[in-house]
């Protein structure tokens, strides 16, 4: 990797629950590439969940670095975390606010330039179809408009890293296929997006290189190709399948 | 019926918190000691306060026994129970059955609409009956006692306990239900129930104080010689507006048929208002809840209108727009402090005349002692403003949304810079309501008036801080309704003991300079080095507990 600049490092990764009894990652090593999708698959409770919300900041590690652009996220948090565009993996937003008044919370907190703000706004709500619901309360909202607002406020700063966790969950298929659009446009711009999912198709047709989590520890990483050889299957399902077969 | 049982018996232990408590003593080994400890703090804490009041109780019973009037004990805590049901019944309502998300989910389950609406009231009925019970029982027991009462007293005032609370719990929840029902067809449908609620319980308030005086506005003299005479019956006379409150005192304090015949009648009034309620309830209350949500869309947006703000700012506007909107955070954390004070006007204003006078003689002679009277007054404001929720649960407040504030890059000395200002305004304008209508009503001099502004002012801050750091320490972020945020959460307590505590650092050593003879500006003195000293240390605790305690804070 010498020579390549690395939008996300991860370097032996570790986090236990239950006091050091259950490791939910463990020591995990890992490589993001700028303009790259990044798919991020596992079975449940093989700490994605776990790994994205040590990226994003939410939770601390045990032990090991996490670099964002090389800006670490435990010693240099703030300028990490500028460079995130967090999309959780459950909507949960202030729902006591409308959707424009957190969309400007955001933008605030983001020190998201006025013009900037409004012109992706405009154009993510449009782009959403959320234009004309945006002035109600949060919690009025379904599941899919919550959803389409948060990603709204994670491209509002337009991020170097876009990380989403399970971001195709409650969307309807046509958001669906606008965010897959989204992504895909997103790292055109030169940008990364790293995203978890249980959905296989979407995995094997949108991403560039994906990495199998299971049991905490990354049991495979590469493009769909590099992963067809090393398991000798055809199919990304075939090949989830076979290596977290394994140890079970 | 069976069914109803189980939702009631969740309910009941989901809501009291012993699941929770479950729980948290399984999970380690400390939380049991720390549960034990807490326990036996909060046992010796009520002991000590039920036997202040017992104390006090027994005084005014000895004086009316002196006159001849020993049922004037119990009569007179029917009254201040029925009416403590009924202000503190219309805040339960509120927060129990109107602020949770889980009557929505249960409303998806096979139960029937009376079944839910009867469930969530019958814990509003526990909670009201246990904390009626704290104020009766004592007094009860010191007239039975005293007066050798036989055991059908014990057994009527037992049912009456039971049944006490019926009434004015109906009352209550009549009148919620018929608000939330007006108010559900409103965008800010939250904001105006609750103002419209506060502004309700004011209006019981003024009615009882104006009702009162009915009491006396016969000539003093007259009416004392008909009192003392004998002439002029005193349960009529305090309950003539209030028959459910006549009944059951009559209940309570006539022996023999005519004691049994009351009660009979105060049990069939008292089913008879729960009933109208139960069909109330079954009619609207799944209703009111399920239309409550919903999108109604607005206006197209217009992106002119968008404006940028620095980040403290944005955190300062983002609380008081969540404060405001949640009915169960307004009324706790700002109406009681803000507008409580202000209550106390058309209070004053509908008091009898005679009451006002003895208020304004009293005050003239607390006189001669202006500068301890203004501390006391500036110790009375300031605990007033430093009973403030909305501080000792900022972090806990944000619950599943807390995510938010650990992906956002602005460090935690920001965020809280943020939350810190919107608490301490809402303490300002507790400080500024207290003390205009200590004002309204003392006429203080004006250097007093401002000494107590500008003190109670900056003084405010530290306690601030000191709850705020509380909630950082501990935050409550596991919670399914903002009622459990707010009202079910230790940190409120523990912040109001502790702003006691700094207030009394502030105000007691120059009330004592000023009691024994020291110049007032020495005194004065004193107590802003003391404030400053406490705002200086508290704010720079509050900044490093930020930065250390945010990184560690998980939901």
């Amino acid at each position: 990797m010498k020579g390549v600049v690395l939008l996300l490092k991860i370097n032996n990764l570790s986090k236990s629950y239950s006091r050091g009894m259950k490791p939910a990652v463990d020591n995990l090593n890992m490589t993001v590439k700028p303009g790259e999708i990044f798919g991020f698959i596992g079975p449940n409770g093989a700490g994605k969940t776990t790994t994205i919300k040590m990226i994003t900041g939410i939770l601390n590690p045990d032990s090991g670095t996490i670099l964002i652009n090389g800006k670490d996220m435990v010693k240099d948090d703030i300028e990490a975390k500028k460079l995130i565009g967090y999309v959780p993996d459950s909507p949960e937003i202030y729902e006591k606010l409308s959707g424009i008044e957190y969309l400007e919370f955001i933008g605030d907190v983001y020190d998201v330039p006025v013009d900037e703000r409004k012109k992706n706004i405009a154009y993510y709500l449009d782009m959403f179809e959320l234009g004309s619901a945006a002035n109600d309360q949060i919690k009025s909202f379904s599941h899919g408009m919550r959803q389409k607002l948060v990603l709204t406020g994670a491209l509002l700063h337009n991020p170097k890293l876009w990380i989403l966790d399970e971001p195709l969950v409650g969307l309807d298929p046509r958001a669906a296929h606008l965010l897959k659009e989204q992504m895909r446009q997103h790292c055109k711009q030169g940008n990364t997006v790293f995203f978890s999912t249980h959905v296989l198709e979407v995995a094997e047709k949108l991403c560039d290189r994906i990495g199998i989590i299971h049991q905490g520890k990354l049991v495979a990483v590469g493009t769909l190709e590099e992963l067809k050889a090393q398991a000798s299957s055809n199919s990304l399902e075939s090949i989830f399948l076979e290596i977290t077969k394994k140890d079970e | 019926m069976n069914k109803f049982i189980k939702l009631l018996k969740f309910q009941f232990k989901y809501k009291i918190g012993l699941t929770q408590l479950k729980h948290y003593t399984e999970k380690k080994t400390i939380n049991k000691v720390i549960a034990a400890f807490s326990s036996v703090g909060a046992l010796i804490f009520v002991a000590l306060m039920l036997f202040t009041y017992s104390m006090l109780l027994m005084v005014i019973f000895d004086s009316a026994k002196i006159i001849g009037m020993p049922e004037l004990l119990p009569s007179l805590l029917v009254i201040a129970g029925q009416l403590m049901v009924l202000v503190l019944g219309m805040l339960y309502v509120f927060s129990i059955m109107f602020s949770n998300k889980d009557v929505e989910f249960l409303s998806a389950m096979p139960f029937k609409p009376g079944q839910i609406f009867l469930s969530m009231f019958s814990i509003v009925y526990i909670m009201e009956l246990l904390s009626v019970s704290i104020i009766l029982i004592p007094g009860f027991a010191i007239f039975g006692v005293n007066t050798g009462a036989d055991f059908t007293f014990w057994i009527k005032t037992f049912i009456i306990l039971l049944f006490f609370p019926m009434i004015p719990l109906a009352i209550a929840t009549s009148l919620m239900l018929l608000l939330m029902k007006a108010t559900n067809r409103f965008k800010h449908k939250e904001a105006i129930a609750t103002i419209s609620g506060f502004v309700l319980i004011t209006g019981f308030m003024v009615g009882n104080s104006y009702f009162s005086t009915s009491v006396s506005t016969q000539n003093n003299s007259a009416f004392m010689a008909n009192f003392l005479s004998g002439k002029i019956d005193i349960i009529d006379v305090l309950t003539k507006n209030f028959p459910n409150i006549k009944l059951a005192m009559k209940a309570i304090t006539l022996p023999g048929i005519e004691g049994v015949l009351s009660l009979i009648e105060f049990i069939l009034l008292s089913l008879a208002f729960i009933l109208i309620t139960y069909f109330l309830g079954s009619k609207f209350y799944i209703k009111i809840i399920q239309s409550s949500g919903g999108i109604k869309h607005g206006k197209a947006l217009s992106t002119n209108k968008i404006k940028a703000t620095g980040p403290v700012m944005a955190y300062f506007i983002k609380e008081w727009r969540i404060i405001l909107r949640t009915g169960i955070y307004a009324m706790n954390g700002l109406f009681s402090i803000v507008l409580g004070p202000i209550m106390l006007i058309p209070i004053f204003f509908t008091s009898s005349k005679s009451s006002a006078s003895e208020f304004a003689a009293l005050f003239e002679q607390l006189k001669f002692n202006l500068p301890a009277l203004t501390l006391g007054i500036c110790a009375i404001t300031l605990f007033i403003a430093t009973l403030n929720p909305a501080a000792s649960t900022t972090i806990s407040r944000e619950g599943t949304e807390f995510w938010i504030s650990k992906v956002i890059p602005q460090s935690p000395v920001v965020q809280i810079k943020g939350k810190f200002l919107a608490c301490l305004s809402i303490s300002l304008l507790s400080v500024i309501t207290t003390i205009c209508t200590a004002q309204f009503i003392l006429r203080l001099p004006l250097f007093n008036f401002i000494f107590i502004l500008i003190f109670a002012l900056i003084a405010c801050s530290p306690a601030v801080s000191l709850s705020i750091i509380v909630d950082l320490l501990r935050p409550k972020l596991i919670w399914g309704s903002p009622t459990e945020a707010i009202k079910q959460n230790a940190n409120v307590l523990i912040g109001m003991l502790l702003s006691i505590f700094i207030i009394a650092i502030f105000i007691v050593p120059s009330l004592l300079l000023v009691l024994n003879g020291v110049s007032l500006w020495i005194c004065y003195g004193l107590m802003a080095l003391l404030i400053i000293a406490a705002e200086i240390t508290l704010r720079k605790l509050l900044f490093v507990t930020a930065k250390n305690r945010y990184r560690n804070i998980y939901r």
